[in-house]
């Protein structure tokens, strides 16, 4: 049925041949974020990265000399607002890359870009400036997960932090982003001093004492932040990083390892993030009190089973946005393109390099309800469902993870061979200031309250999807065990989208629930995984207002 | 080519002469879903448009109680069931003339309605043994359907049917669209005119005299600040931008020839326009009101975006005046490469695509049937309705 007719694809061919920035593809050159996002503008005296088709020569060209020019290899860029029109400055130009440096004078606010190449002139695409907003060189190269930050030794001994190469308590830290503001001349080599522009940097939610904050003089638009890891600061192979500059323009959020001597952090969480192959089934209920945009108020409950198994690479900065929690009492935040609520993947959660392995036919997971043969959902999707409810008998109750004692088994005649492990479903936590979360103001805190639990560590997790724009945020927080209540910060709530008029066109929706520990989390045995786990997660959802 | 197309849209005058009420089919696929076209009813001799559950015809100014009533097929079930998102084929094809009739497309209802379920991760799915009823209430929104040759739009509540008005606008109306806060209808008229449309009193509180431009096809910004109209003229098809507080034309720009269709982006950063007679659609970037792109579709009609703007969905009947197939081309709006092609009814015309981006519906004029496009299975439903369907508006 889905038949490519040969006459459509000669037909497109007409208008082929012009080169094409892709939508939505002029953004920050290190965090990525998505341009409309509140943190996503592109920062006066910025790198910016354009992406497209035909957008320069078909060999990549590094710029490798002061002064600058407006034009290199062919490829020039304008940046038009009403009547001003500015002349970006290329660095670096390829067929489907292009960085360049957004002029310090550049008009602040909505403008448009052009690109000229060899192969003519691209589309328009419209552009969001601003006199601040930085973004952090990340080690994945996709504005998530380790940042490039060096720990500093001495003059001649500065290594990039890293889960082998930790910084400790009181260590000075350089950190590498760009779109810290505008200096006064982008085309020529930088001078040192810290820019006006205030900046704020947090380590793990703690304050950091910053000492420079401005160019760094080998490269126009790239900038250098030097602080301080704060001595209370947790410790851990992935605690948050984050830049807030003029007190309200907050960056991507990264990673650094810190440690109390600066060895190793992966001691604790090796098995998943060293050479081998990965397994785990997790299972889940979701409880969402569908209370905004729906016609009225519906309980919606789904059970589900995702069975994931992938042949782990070797790794400098091990990081997976799924398994690379912050640790307890700080939160993370990713900020990126698609819907992660309808299928959209978070960049790294299949690692780099990672060879997805198949499981064998047979998978089932038995518990107190019978013995249920997990099947694919969707194609291509691996999450398999298993029951479910709406409230006011708009279906069936057909659920299936009641709390209880669960065996998950694993056939052989796949990738992976036969396994088995034991868990339970845990009992749900209580909610208890649920249905005061309606209208959520993102400059201010937002308090989570609960109950029950049994003492374990409870996460956090908020999504803002703008489906117009295409864009995401979630952010992520772990409270300590035995918690009953936890803060989100404003800085993590700051770049989620405003929840938009036509509550169709968002999704704004907290989940809560139990990390798994204890009885919910069991070693997964055989298979030939050099690690496995299996996982039962009760969580609760509640649709909110992102204001 | 335009001798033909008239020709055509005569021969289409004699068959929808003869066409009456509306058709009431079961989804092959969903067992609790239906699907309701309509045409003008002949037997009424007015160009309201009708609704039936397809055992009694209904017309548009009865109450309607949908509970109450069932497709012949099944007698005991109602007839909006199921998934939740009833569709509603209105009458966009009035009784015509036998003056050329640019062809229209539907607009999006006046006001959205929340679905039962969000589009979250962790749904309950739906079993073949659910149990739903569509409540029937007030608070859904109204449709508004243009009767071009009665200079004239209809307001409909949904649920019931019924009249709620009927709006004298200037003559031969085409498209409407609405402002994003619900207030407004702006209405295009063949004759020169963009009317604007009260929708708390129902009435044509503005008109804005467009001399030397045929309006056609319109669209708003998201912010509600512009909107943007195709000229429906030979050899000088353009485009204007409508400044909506001042409520004047502030920039035209040349495009191809009979421009048709105008659809935004879901993010307002860009406006597709079709362009049937020259087998094009164009892309106008709105920041700066230029041509930005453009590509090759077979006669393309109407045009519907996914939520997040990462697809489109254009219908292509092959032929402008005579359709010759029918396809829905999803295009990938990066570069504009098919990403897929659905075989459809014969002469796609109108596209919309439903909550949740699973599902896009088509109306199919020439093929007299309306079609249900699977976009995840890449399965297509296509069922036989009553007379020449155009104009389409999805319920959610």
């Amino acid at each position: 049925m889905r038949r490519v007719l040969p006459v459509f694809l000669l037909a497109v061919c007409a208008f082929a041949q012009q080169p094409l920035i892709f939508n939505r593809s002029v953004l920050n050159a290190a965090s990525y974020m998505p341009p409309r996002l509140p943190g996503g503008a592109i920062a006066q005296g910025s790198i910016f990265s354009v992406f497209g088709a035909r957008i320069g020569p078909a060999t990549p060209q590094q710029v490798n000399a002061f002064p600058l020019s407006t034009t290199f290899n062919g490829v020039s860029i304008t940046v038009t607002q009403g009547s001003t029109t500015v002349n970006a400055i290329p660095i670096y130009v390829s067929s489907g890359q292009i960085n360049a440096i957004m002029p310090s004078n550049a008009p602040i606010g909505t403008a448009s870009l052009r690109v000229t190449s060899p192969s003519g002139v691209t589309n328009p695409m419209t552009v969001h400036i601003a006199a601040s907003a930085f973004g952090i060189f990340t080690a994945t190269g996709t504005g998530l997960g380790p940042g490039i930050l060096q720990n500093f030794i001495t003059q001649a001994n500065q290594p990039i932090n890293s889960a082998t190469t930790a910084a400790q308590p009181g260590q000075t830290i350089i950190l590498w982003g760009t779109g810290l503001g505008p200096v006064t001349n982008d085309a020529v080599a930088p001078t040192a001093g810290s820019l006006a522009t205030k900046v704020e940097v947090s380590v793990g939610g703690v304050p950091a004492s910053v000492q420079y904050s401005g160019r760094t003089p080998c490269c126009s638009g790239v900038d250098q932040i030097v602080f301080q890891v704060p001595s209370n600061a947790p410790q851990g192979c992935w605690i948050p990083v984050y830049v807030r500059t003029n007190s309200s323009v907050v960056s991507n959020f990264v990673t650094m390892a810190i440690t109390q001597d600066g060895s190793s952090c992966l001691a604790n969480n090796s098995p998943f993030f060293t050479p081998g192959n990965w397994g785990g089934v997790i299972s889940m209920r979701v409880s969402t009190h569908e209370d905004l945009g729906t016609r009225s108020t519906v309980d919606v409950t789904g059970d589900y089973a995702v069975p994931v198994a992938y042949r782990q690479a070797a790794s400098a900065f091990p990081f997976n946005p799924l398994l690379s929690w912050p640790p307890a009492g700080t939160c993370t935040v990713y900020t990126v393109k698609g819907d992660l609520l309808r299928g959209d993947t978070l960049p790294g959660a299949l690692p780099a390099g990672a060879k997805t392995l198949s499981f064998g036919a047979a998978l089932t997971l038995s518990g107190a309800a019978g013995t249920k043969i997990l099947q694919n959902l969707l194609p291509d999707l691996p999450m398999r469902y298993l029951g479910g409810s709406v409230s006011n008998n708009l279906f069936n109750n057909t659920l299936y993870l009641q709390p209880g004692a669960y065996q998950v088994s694993g056939a052989p005649g796949g990738d992976v061979g036969a396994f088995t492990a034991s868990a339970a479903m845990p009992q749900p936590l209580t909610w208890t200031n649920r249905d005061q979360l309606v209208f959520v103001d993102r400059t201010q805190p937002l308090t989570v309250q609960w109950s029950g639990g049994s003492g374990s560590q409870v996460a956090v997790v908020g999504f803002g999807v703008d489906l117009p724009t295409d864009s995401t945020t979630v952010f992520g927080c772990l409270a300590p065990a035995g918690a009953t209540s936890l803060s989100v910060p404003a800085a993590v709530l700051a770049n989620l989208p405003a929840t938009r008029p036509n509550p169709l066109q968002s999704k704004s929706v907290i989940y809560l629930g139990n990390a798994p520990t204890g009885s919910a989390l069991a070693g997964v045995s055989g298979g030939g995984l050099n690690a496995g786990l299996a996982l039962f997660e009760n969580a609760l959802g509640k649709t909110v207002i992102w204001q | 080519m335009k001798t033909s197309y008239v020709l055509f849209v005569m021969g289409l005058v004699a068959m929808l002469l003869f066409e009456q009420g509306c058709n009431c089919e079961k989804d092959p696929v969903d067992p609790n879903h239906y699907w309701v076209t309509c045409m003008e009813d002949a037997g009424s001799g007015t160009s309201e448009p009708v609704l039936t559950n397809g055992k009694d015809t209904h017309y548009a100014g009865q109450l309607f109680d949908p509970s109450q009533y069932s497709c012949p097929d099944t007698s005991n079930s109602p007839v909006w069931t199921g998934s939740g998102q009833p569709i509603y084929n209105t009458n966009g094809q009035p009784k015509p003339s036998s003056l050329l009739r640019p062809r229209a497309a539907a607009r999006p209802p006046v006001a959205f309605l929340p679905s039962l379920l969000l589009d979250l991760p962790f749904p309950a799915l739906r079993q073949d043994t659910e149990n739903t009823t569509l409540q029937c209430s007030a608070a859904q929104p109204d449709i508004l359907a243009i009767n071009h040759d009665f200079a004239s739009v209809t307001r409909l509540a949904t649920c019931p049917f019924f009249v709620v008005a009927k709006i004298p606008v200037q003559t031969r109306p085409l498209q409407i669209a609405i402002t994003p806060d619900g207030s407004t209808a702006l209405v295009t008229s063949f004759d020169s005119a963009v009317n604007f449309i009260d929708l708390t009193s129902n009435r044509v509180t503005f008109t804005l005299a467009t001399p030397g431009i045929n309006p056609n096809g319109i669209a708003i910004s998201p912010d509600g600040a512009f909107a943007y109209i195709t000229n429906f003229v030979p050899g000088s098809g353009s485009i204007s931008k409508i400044d909506l507080t001042a409520k004047k034309i502030v920039a035209t720009i040349p495009t191809y020839s009979y421009p048709q269709n105008a659809v935004m982006s879901p993010d307002g950063e860009q406006l597709y326009v079709t362009a049937p007679y020259v087998n094009t659609v164009a892309i106008i970037d709105t920041q700066t009101f230029t041509q930005a792109y453009a590509f090759s579709v077979p006669a393309p009609r109407g045009i519907a975006f996914n939520s997040k703007g990462t697809k489109v969905f254009v219908a292509s009947a092959g032929n402008p005046d005579f359709a010759t197939t029918g396809a829905v081309l999803e295009f990938n709006t990066n570069n504009f490469q098919i990403a897929n092609t659905y075989k459809v009814g014969l002469g796609p015309n109108d596209v919309q695509v439903l909550y949740g981006d699973q599902f896009v519906v088509t109306t199919n004029y020439e093929g007299k049937s309306v079609s249900k496009i699977d976009t995840v299975s890449g399965t297509v439903q296509t069922v036989n309705v009553t007379g020449f369907p155009a104009g389409l508006s999805i319920v959610n």
